[in-house]
């Protein structure tokens, strides 16, 4: 039946069959790898394990030590330095998605140059250094330095040092630069308890902490250190559990664990404070070195103090009880109550009630004299105003981004377009560096040279060491670096003044420096080496060396309330901005595991928000996600509204460090930037930026906003998700 | 299949794990739990979690194996938010162990709820039986924009399309010990393992160890009398034990209800009224 | 009823001769299938580039053969490490330095280039496992298991091969096999490797 043709053609399928396996084990094969082979292995190499190389989180003005775990030469993971005063081993999650910042898709790989058109080219250092010595040159042979501005931000590394050196040999301006600056509770420090410098304040051991909005768990100073204090302070070794007030008009993450929130009226906090300071007095709290604040006897009553703040007083006395009757309680002062135009005077009324309750010396402790001096609104009016008169003639940013972090009404973005050439020193096209006409490609912090003083760090010298963990990945250099190569093409006294090769080389002079002017005694390099083991130095001070608490100083200031900007029957209410973990004032926002963070009070994720209580979402018809329009008489935005109860009905609070127009994909264009509704409104005392004093009109928009939020319900609904026997 | 299944019914009898070398247990203290976050980020650094973008995140399509959740109580004033980080539960009676049709989780002799990736063929049903909704689906082969890839964990599998994934307690971090441990010929100490998320907590909220030591950290956060389970009710009896929050109940604060008092029970509906156009995003509804 | 099954014979072989061309084109196609099977299978046994081409021509025959240089002299990590590591080409540079001999040699040369040019060796990876097995050589050496007992007797090689008759291609049942017969601890449970 079956022919020979039919055979030939069964054969022949096979046949092709066969060809075809072959051909598909061919296609089919696994890729062939190449094997990670190096030329000369760099020290410590060893595929396969992991190498721990402690460092400096530069994040952060906080200064924590950290441990990166590096694989194959590649940072893979950050962790707190268990061996560190500060971190502990601890690591917020701002610090930890540092890396985002090193391999970001969007950073610079090399210089780049304004092409006219509102891009940007790239260039090579040459042609930068070529550029910028030619400016800097002819400006110096003129005697012009004064036209150059130099913009910074708050740290006190030895990158800081040279970048002040820098300024100093040319002749030029410098600026510290930030939203949310020490200056106000350096001054309540210095008038209160009577040293320089910002205190330390011991949170493990008191057994009653009121915080006068210190978001000091979520934000404020140094958070990690004070979280670690704040575990102790909770469930300690010593068997106490510590008691948690929050006095703060919005609910911050301090306020959410806190024992008690009062919602005290914006701008009241320093009076509230300085009539309990009165009260502990009446009720014989104070020592002898308050004898002679007469009682205090300016203050307001309680009574008085509490209907301002809005707050039963009840709940004040209930208060006052408990301060009267705690052993070692602490009272913290910061955030927005330290940034009204009466904020030095805030702090330093929580100052006097530490003082009162005997806490200086106790949980309040004299830190290092040292503490960044940061620009105050004037400083930063006269650099906008010479800038309008066509004064300034090189702006050098190094690693601030002032058109996004500080408020547009300060003029800072208007100088930056007045000003004859802008180069920032960034790893990102920011709102500033946008701006510029050269951008310098900096390191990540991780891949370069420089230290920090830590704080807080009590009754020591903490200086943190930073150094590269990984090669650079890109060709990029430290803003340390680039000062240093400047000042070597620039030749004379800031050649003089910056002889060193690079980062590394100027870093170890400055630890050199430090050591003899400390007068310790040692082999240097043996601690030097040490210190790049275990990534800080803890020196402990020399006898009187430590600043410490005056025994008597003048009684504090009457502690008015705040003035606001706008009239409140045009903007009925207050605007409460605040700075969260992640994003602080805008660091944060290009960092994709920031951006998908849920925030932990609204767990909104990718774009910010304005917070409205329930009674007041009520009034103006509004719901979760609607879209709003906030004005203020410095600008206007539009944002979704969360509605929660955990804010005043008077006052909207939106968080701070988010709406950038440019800063790489994940930040640019992600919700509004509140700095931007912000007047330049300054402290009567310090003329520091009082970012918490402007009111804002509300507007429904009628439409849904973009609001994307993770979870699901935000009430338990009686499920003993909590624990049994509800909820606490 | 009657072999599995007596394999199943042995390990649902109480004490079973007691009989093995470890038994990996989280203790969480929700009285030092801040609810910052630093715990997911770290998981996500640790664990190769992809970045999923906003418009996955709209679509309810989270990949956190810890997520960090929070519920308010009472109404303003006296408002309360009470935070609570949430993880599989490596649960030694596991729902999602019986559901799965092929055996790509299961339970192994260290407590540990597994999760194998090459065996999962993606049905989903264990998240489905999951209460505590922390098991999460691949949709999608995530990728990494350039350069960001380099960061990626050489010793976590990156999942693909198909596949299932959760918490896996750091499973890494605890070979990587008891590899050390083997090396010295004796047992891996107390605090030695540390997971990702414990390890970063910057209240030592979270404490990691082994229940069979009876010494260890852990075990003694378990015989606090705040300890409980989460849904205990459903009898899964996890290896994650939860310390109550030690504040006092909010309405007996001082001061008290300084309002119209009548608000605990009264403000639920009402507050959850106040969201009613919110997005029941289930995170890890996969 | 002969006649009707006369016709009935003839229908069936004239639907059967009608159906001709429709059978012989399926057995043709099944035979295609079988065939690319037995294709695909032959490529993986004999033609499967188990033998990759390297960037020098390096002989382990010469090294850990005739020359007797212990494995972890060279690959260092293996006792500590999940990957056993390649030299760095210091490493190989350090050695051939002092063998004026061999110096002038083709694949010296080549050796020397990479060392001049500040390279390093892209030597192709001839062992593999997925990349949802993590294989440590460490706990296999701590155990004393030979390194010839997966990756073959290396040192008669003059170019590496994967010998597919003594790993089965590294595929897991192998590994089990031998885990289970020499009683590891914990050797069955999926995230020894599996994680």
């Amino acid at each position: 039946m079956v022919s020979r043709r039919d055979i030939f053609k069964y054969a022949a399928g096979g046949g092709v069959g066969v060809g075809v396996g072959l051909l598909l084990g061919e296609v089919n094969q696994r890729p062939l790898e190449t094997l990670l082979s190096t030329h000369i292995p760099p020290e410590d190499f060893s595929p396969g394990i992991d190498t721990w190389y402690n460092t400096l989180c530069r994040m952060c003005p906080a200064g924590c030590g950290i441990s990166v775990k590096v694989r194959e030469g590649r940072a893979k993971k950050i962790e707190g330095n268990a061996s560190h005063p500060v971190s502990r081993g601890g690591a917020c999650a701002l610090g930890q998605a540092s890396l985002n910042a090193l391999y970001n898709p969007d950073r610079l790989r090399s210089p780049m140059r304004a092409d006219g058109e509102g891009g940007f080219i790239p260039a090579s250092w040459d042609e930068a250094f070529d550029e910028l010595s030619a400016r800097l040159g002819a400006l110096q042979a003129a005697g012009m330095g004064r036209r150059v501005w130099v913009l910074t931000g708050g740290a006190l590394g030895s990158g800081e040092e040279a970048l002040s050196r820098f300024s100093e040999a040319l002749g030029a301006n410098l600026l510290r630069l930030a939203l949310d600056t020490t200056a106000n509770e350096q001054a309540a420090a210095k008038a209160i308890y009577g040293f320089e410098g910002l205190p330390h304040y011991d949170i493990a051991s008191a057994d009653l902490v009121v915080s006068f909005g210190a978001d000091f768990l979520g934000s404020w100073r140094s958070p990690i250190a004070y979280a670690k204090a704040y575990g102790e302070f909770r469930q300690g070794a010593n068997g106490r559990r510590g008691h948690l007030a929050q006095i703060e008009p919005r609910m911050s993450l301090t306020g959410a664990n806190a024992d008690e929130w009062l919602p005290a009226r914006p701008g009241t906090e320093g009076a509230l404070a300085l009539a309990l300071a009165a009260e502990m007095l009446r009720r014989g709290r104070g020592g002898e070195d308050v004898a002679n604040w007469g009682g205090l006897s300016g203050a307001m009553s309680l009574a008085g103090a509490a209907e301002q703040a809005d707050i039963p007083l009840a709940r004040v006395e209930a208060l006052a009880e408990r301060l009267a009757a705690a052993e070692t309680p602490l009272v913290l002062g910061g955030g927005a109550a330290g940034a009204g135009t009466r904020g030095a005077a805030a702090l330093s009324a929580v100052a006097a009630l530490n003082r009162v309750l005997g806490a200086p010396g106790g949980t309040v402790r004299p830190n290092l004299g040292h503490a960044a001096s940061y620009a105050s609104v004037p400083d930063i009016e006269a650099f906008a105003s010479q800038a309008a008169s066509g004064n300034v003639s090189l702006v050098l940013l190094a690693g601030v981004d002032p058109a996004h972090d500080l408020p547009d009404s300060l003029g800072i973005r208007r100088a930056l377009e007045r000003a004859e050439l802008v180069v920032s020193l960034d790893s990102f096209i920011n709102d500033s560096a946008s701006q510029a006409d050269w951008v310098l490609a900096t390191d990540s912090f991780l891949e370069t040279w420089g230290d920090d003083i830590s704080s807080p760090g009590a009754g020591s010298l903490t200086v943190t060491l930073q150094q590269p963990v990984q090669e650079r990945l890109f060709d990029t250099l430290s803003i340390t670096d680039i000062v240093l190569r400047l000042a070597a093409r620039l030749g004379g006294a800031v050649a003089q003044a910056l002889p060193h090769a690079d980062a590394q080389a100027f870093t170890r002079a400055e630890w050199a420096r430090v050591w003899q002017s400390l007068g310790l005694n040692g082999d240097f390099n043996e601690r030097f080496r040490l210190a790049q083991q275990n990534g800080v130095w803890d020196a402990p001070l020399a006898e009187g060396m430590a600043d410490t608490i005056s025994p008597e100083v003048p009684p504090p200031p009457a502690a008015p309330g705040s003035e606001f900007a706008g009239g409140e029957s045009e903007y009925p209410f207050v605007l409460h901005p605040f700075v969260t973990q992640g994003f602080r004032e805008g660091q944060g926002a290009n960092l994709p595991w920031i951006q998908e963070l849920p925030d932990p009070l609204t767990s909104v994720v990718y774009g910010s928000w304005a917070e409205v209580n329930p009674a007041t979402a009520e009034q103006l018809g509004l719901g979760m996600g609607d879209l709003v329009e906030i004005e203020s008489p410095a600008g206007k935005l539009s944002v979704p509204v969360v509605v929660h109860p955990g804010v005043r009905p008077d006052v909207i609070a939106m968080p701070l460090g988010h709406g950038h127009r440019g800063n790489g994909r994940y930040a640019k264009g992600r919700g509004a930037n509140a700095a931007s509704l912000l007047a330049a409104q300054s402290d009567s005392a310090t003329g520091a930026l009082a970012w918490a004093a402007t009111r804002v009109a509300l507007k429904a928009l009628g439409k849904r906003g973009r609001l994307t939020r993770t979870g699901g319900l935000s009430r338990t609904l009686g499920r003993q998700i909590l624990g049994p026997g509800g909820e606490h | 299949m009657s072999k599995i299944t007596d394999t199943l019914r042995q390990y649902r009898a109480d004490g079973y794990f007691a009989e093995f070398d470890y038994h990996w247990t989280m203790a969480i203290d929700l009285d030092q739990c801040t609810g910052c976050g630093a715990c997911v980020v770290a998981c996500q650094a640790e664990n190769n979690l992809p970045i999923v973008g906003e418009k996955r995140m709209r679509q309810g399509r989270e990949m956190k194996w810890l997520r960090v959740e929070r519920y308010w109580e009472g109404d303003y004033p006296d408002a309360r938010l009470s935070f609570i980080p949430i993880l599989c539960q490596q649960c030694d009676k596991a729902p999602c162990e019986i559901a799965c049709p092929v055996f790509a989780t299961y339970h192994n002799q260290d407590g540990l709820n597994a999760q194998v990736y090459n065996r999962c063929i993606g049905t989903r049903t264990c998240a489905v039986y999951c209460p505590y909704e922390v098991r999460f689906f691949n949709w999608f082969t995530y990728t990494w924009d350039e350069p960001l890839e380099q960061q990626l964990n050489p010793d976590v599998t990156v999942r693909e399309k198909g596949v299932m994934e959760k918490c896996t307690f750091c499973v890494q971090r605890i070979n990587r010990a008891k590899d050390l441990a083997r090396d010295e010929g004796r047992r891996v100490a107390d605090g030695e393992v540390q997971p990702a998320c414990a390890q970063s907590c910057p209240t030592d909220a979270i404490v990691f160890g082994d229940r069979n030591d009876t010494d260890s950290a852990v075990s003694r956060k378990m015989r606090d009398p705040r300890a409980y389970e989460v849904l205990k009710e459903l009898n899964t009896a996890p290896s994650v034990v939860y310390l109550k929050n030690a504040r006092e109940p909010l309405h007996a604060a001082d001061g008290g209800g300084h309002h119209d008092g009548a608000n605990a029970q009264a403000a639920e509906p009402r507050a959850a009224a106040a969201e009613p156009r919110m997005v029941e995003a289930e995170s890890a509804v996969t | 009823m002969p006649r009707r099954q006369e016709w009935e014979l003839t229908l069936s072989i004239s639907v059967f001769e009608a159906a001709r061309p429709v059978f012989t084109g399926l057995i043709v196609a099944a035979m295609v299938v079988v065939g690319a099977f037995v294709g695909h299978w032959a490529h993986g046994a004999w033609l499967n580039d188990h033998t990759p081409v390297q960037p020098i021509e390096f002989s382990h025959e010469v090294h850990a053969g005739e020359n007797e240089i212990p494995c972890q002299y060279c690959h260092a990590w293996a006792d500590r490490s999940a990957s056993a590591g390649v030299p760095s080409v210091e490493t190989c540079v350090g050695c051939h330095k002092g063998l004026a001999e061999v110096r002038d040699r083709p694949e010296i040369e080549k050796l020397f280039g990479y060392w001049e040019r500040g390279e390093g060796i892209p030597w192709v990876k001839v062992h593999d496992t997925p990349d949802f097995v993590h294989f440590r050589h460490k706990p296999h050496i701590r155990a004393g298991v030979e390194c010839q007992t997966c990756h073959g007797p290396v040192e008669a090689m003059a170019r590496v091969t994967r010998r597919v008759d003594i790993n089965e291609d590294l595929r897991m049942p192998w590994c089990i096999d031998c885990h289970t017969e020499e009683q590891v601890a914990n050797g069955r449970d999926c995230l020894t490797c599996h994680y």
